[in-house]
């Protein structure tokens, strides 16, 4: 390879260097932010959970249409990817899980949050009875909103979905992201009561747990158990989502910045091979032009 | 005075923790203020404006959408 060449080819790389490692610097803290905001929606999961568990005491829950078991009918799956790649395989992970189930034959339909899962079910044909894309990383109620209202129709109008399922990213750790499959609908408790210990690190800022203290009141509940689980499993399920939404969040930014920083060693790395082999070229080039000139003294001589 | 332990929560961010005088909510029955010491109580809100009165009678309000409300141990827990 001539010198020049040589050359263009390190300025390139240091080039994508750098941009590599902008985007890890980035990733770092929309991780951290993604994380912080879990964190902030801890109260407001606890006080839900307090009122479900209460309720639950009753029996009265598992009587409402919400938390009943039903027998036959498709499922209807809750997609959650990132709309941008480069993030390693937190997109190809989900798409691999649900390419799982339509192997298994698996009857569904989807929902997509996020554009890779919109681009996979246009691929697979699946029906899509909503899509999200351009989810900020700073997800609000109104996004969740929407996408719980979708759900919801869904269930309530026909009979048509035995179950919901949320497939998504789990934020175990920065270098750990697990592909988890969650019910939404029917309502489970044991399910929410994962998804509350849900975006925690094992170790870190955020993974000590707060464990809510187990207390037996008497409450009164007006105007009745059916009115206050009308309400409250819609917001359940609103919590569910924004969960999922989050979790994955942290992951794609972990995920990113993992492989960023990957991009950026290897850059360094490729840079020194490269620098080396235009220091030899060089060598080269000047060791050839002494012989040419001792050879043409030689030359003269005689 | 006593004072009673307030917590507004939304899906995505605490909206306001700390002790009140008292608040209102609009509960689907009626408005209804809340004091220090109230029974536990499970209720369910509609949309409306929920008014905080502080120490030294400073008011705030929030908007909600309709929400759950819980009482215990003179503790308000507002879901919105």
């Amino acid at each position: 390879m001539a010198l020049k060449q040589i050359k263009n080819k390190i300025i390139s790389t240091k080039k994508t260097g750098k941009v590599t490692k902008a985007m890890e610097a980035v990733s770092a803290v929309k991780m951290r932010k993604s994380q912080a905001r879990a964190f902030d929606s801890r109260p407001y999961v606890h006080a839900a959970m307090r009122i479900l568990s209460r309720l639950s005491q009753s029996g009265d829950i598992t009587t409402h249409s919400l938390a009943q078991k039903r027998d036959a009918g498709k499922k209807l799956v809750v997609m959650v990817t990132s709309d941008k790649g480069l993030a390693g395989s937190v997109n190809s992970a989900i798409i691999k899980t649900v390419e799982t189930m339509l192997r298994n034959g698996e009857e569904f339909d989807v929902m997509t949050i996020g554009r890779k899962a919109t681009e996979f079910a246009g691929r697979a044909n699946l029906t899509v009875l909503g899509q999200f894309t351009n989810v900020s990383d700073d997800v609000t109620v109104a996004d969740v909103y929407n996408m719980a209202e979708v759900v919801l129709d869904a269930y309530k109008k026909a009979e048509t979905y035995s179950k919901v399922e949320v497939v998504y990213q789990n934020f175990i750790s920065t270098f750990e992201q697990e592909p988890t499959k969650r019910q939404i609908l029917p309502l489970d408790p044991a399910e929410i009561h994962y998804i509350m210990q849900g975006i925690k690190p094992k170790v870190g800022k955020f993974s000590e747990s707060v464990v809510a203290a187990d207390t037996v009141i008497n409450y009164e509940i007006e105007p009745n158990a059916a009115a206050v689980l009308d309400v409250l499993i819609p917001q359940l399920v609103q919590i569910m989502l924004f969960h999922a939404l989050l979790e994955s969040k942290a992951s794609e930014h972990s995920a990113r910045m993992v492989a960023m920083k990957n991009a950026t060693d290897k850059s360094k790395e490729v840079t020194k091979s490269l620098t080396l082999k235009y220091n030899k070229a060089r060598q080269a080039a000047i060791t050839a032009e002494v012989a040419e000139i001792t050879g043409g003294m030689e030359a003269m001589k005689k | 005075m006593k004072l009673l332990k307030l917590t507004i929560s939304k899906v995505d961010a605490p909206v306001f923790d700390g002790d009140v005088v008292s608040v209102t909510v609009p509960g689907t029955e009626g408005e209804m203020t809340i004091l220090a010491d109230h029974t536990a109580l499970i209720s369910v809100l509609k949309a409306g404006v929920i008014t905080v009165v502080s120490e030294g009678g400073k008011k705030e309000s929030y908007d909600s959408v309709g929400g759950t409300l819980e009482i215990s141990n003179n503790h308000a827990t507002v879901l919105i």
